[in-house]
């Protein structure tokens, strides 16, 4: 019986020790192809990959977790557990403004903005105010895009960002009449990172440069 | 030695006095239910960074000398109110200490936009009730019926606000409600019981006229006896899609509503702490804000209704996995 329970202590901390991969996008649950991607090949490479959308569940995990690897794509806020941070790509996945196709004609000095939160609530402001060309009152952040929609309905945002790819499902679901808008989005790339609690030796090197790889073959 | 240690722990103390005093003080008035608590609990954490928060409990019959007490000596920046209770109280105190009125948010109380006092703009709040808006479109993602015309019931003195601005969001969708106001006879009971008694199967009986039937939060409406008399039997015999804000009446057990959406009370507690997130770096005003509506929703399917209705779009297992997972 000891003897047992010693082999289940023992499979169950080698479990425990398996590499995981903490994998954070706001559009990450929806683009299934990436998804697919991504988790076909980190299980060839014995990683476990650990999906999220949302961005408080995903910070509660490297919390609570601390897993080995972590993707996603901003730096680490808080970063307790002395992650490296790598640039593996800067993807030319393009961000769009939407508002109302009714909205106001006169334009507000400053802008209420809607956007899927992939920062902590409160430094979201900070983090979106170098990506657009106009001056941002508040920001309203929700943890889907679908909820981004309802903001513009509402009328609790003069515009929203989304991604550009995103667009056409977003069309597909609501009906209400929407136009792109002319704010500028001054720097429509996102940068991915990959955060690594250990310094880059050939291993790590050559798992960052596959995953370069994978986003490169999905193309834009 | 021991002066400078004593010197040093002085210092301390003093720098801690002042770092709190420059937070602002952040008052959350509860229930001790495990739903209520667990939203205070969380917008406190998500607070932690920007405010000094503390959660005081008031219970279903707590009186207002005891509520005034609790406010003078908190003395917040701002209220957080979790119930129409409290909301009512934060109403009479500002009415009645105009000059040192408090400044609230109004979060879980149901039916605001007809319960916060025109006039008082010391008092925002979220609606409780997901919106129509939410509801209509998710509904529509994953049925085949083409929606043009949702039907309702309501009680024109308490909800003629709330139907207006549904009628409002259903347009931006391009669907029309059809709004039956039940107190044609008279507000109390007894008149919304013969008007329905005498009415209520002749309009739900012409299903040519509307493709669903909404039935929005109301106590009295969705009251035990009114629930049997009116609405279970002639939607199960009819076979009419019913949609609602309450996930519960989706139950298969129950075997009544086709979809329902609900708030999210997770995603609740950041919609909260965002709004005092602004209005402590005064990006907007407890005016400004006004009611707002809740972002977050959470679906609830009863597929064996739906399958039974036959209205399903052909995609709906995709389309309401893909919402599983998102959920």
């Amino acid at each position: 019986m000891k003897y047992y329970l010693f082999i289940i202590l023992i499979l169950s901390l080698s479990f425990a020790q398996a590499n995981e991969m903490a994998i954070f996008h706001p559009r990450l649950i929806t683009d299934t192809l990436a998804k697919n991607d991504l988790k076909d090949y980190l299980k060839k490479n014995e990683i476990k990959p650990r999906l999220f959308s949302r961005y408080d569940e995903f910070m509660f995990y490297i919390k609570t977790k601390g897993p080995t690897y972590i993707y996603t794509i901003t730096k680490l806020e808080n970063n307790d557990n002395k992650y490296n941070h790598y640039l593996v790509k800067n993807n030319a996945k393009q961000l769009i403004s939407l508002s109302l196709l009714k909205s106001i004609s006169s334009k507000p000095k400053k802008s209420k903005v809607g956007i899927v939160q992939y920062q902590s609530l409160f430094k979201m402001k900070k983090a979106i105010t170098p990506l657009i060309s106009d001056h941002i009152k508040s920001v309203k952040s929700v943890p889907k895009e679908e909820e981004l929609i309802p903001l513009l309905a509402f009328k609790a945002v003069d515009y929203i960002v989304i991604y550009s790819s995103s667009y056409q499902r977003l069309k597909s679901k609501f009906f209400i009449k929407l136009k792109k808008n002319k704010v500028k989005i001054k720097n429509p790339k996102e940068y991915l990172y990959i955060n690594i609690k250990q310094s880059l030796n050939k291993e790590t090197l050559k798992l960052k440069g596959d995953l370069e790889k994978l986003i490169t073959k999905k193309g834009k | 030695m021991m002066r400078n240690i004593f010197f040093i722990f002085i210092l301390a103390q003093l720098q801690l006095g002042t770092a709190l005093a420059v937070l602002p003080k952040v008052l959350i008035l509860s229930k001790s239910q495990p739903d209520f608590l667990s939203v205070a609990e969380k917008i406190k954490s998500k607070l932690k960074e920007i405010s000094v928060t503390s959660i005081v409990l008031i219970e279903r019959n707590e009186s207002y000398s005891n509520f005034e007490n609790i406010i003078k000596k908190e003395s917040p920046t701002f209220t957080i109110l979790m119930d129409n209770m409290s909301l009512n109280y934060a109403q009479k105190y500002n009415l009645e200490n105009k000059k040192n009125k408090i400044k609230c948010i109004s979060i879980m109380a149901l039916n605001i936009s007809n319960n916060i006092r025109k006039g008082d703009n010391h008092i925002a709040g979220i609606e409780y009730e997901a919106p129509i808006y939410s509801l209509i479109s998710e509904y529509r993602y994953i049925t085949k019926i083409k929606l043009k015309t949702l039907l309702t019931f309501y009680r024109k003195s308490q909800f003629n606000h709330a139907i207006k601005d549904a009628k409002n969001q259903l347009a931006l969708e391009g669907i029309t409600l059809k709004a039956i106001n039940v107190e044609q006879l008279g507000t109390d009971q007894e008149s919304i019981n013969s008007f329905l008694s005498s009415n209520v199967y002749k309009i739900l009986s012409k299903k040519d006229e509307y493709e669903a039937l909404w039935l929005p939060l109301d106590s009295i409406l969705l009251s035990n006896k009114f629930f049997n008399k009116f609405w279970y039997k002639n939607v199960n015999d009819l076979g009419i899609s019913v949609i609602t804000q309450e996930p519960k009446l989706s139950n298969p057990k129950l075997n009544f509503s086709t979809f329902s959406v609900g708030s999210n009370l997770n995603d609740l507690t950041g919609q909260t702490a965002q709004l005092i997130y602004s209005l402590i770096n005064k990006e907007v005003s407890i005016r400004e804000i006004g009611v707002e509506k809740v972002f977050s929703i959470k679906k609830v399917l009863n597929e064996k209704k739906a399958k039974n209705l036959d209205i399903l779009h052909r995609e709906y297992k995709m389309r309401v996995s893909r919402e599983e997972l998102l959920n």
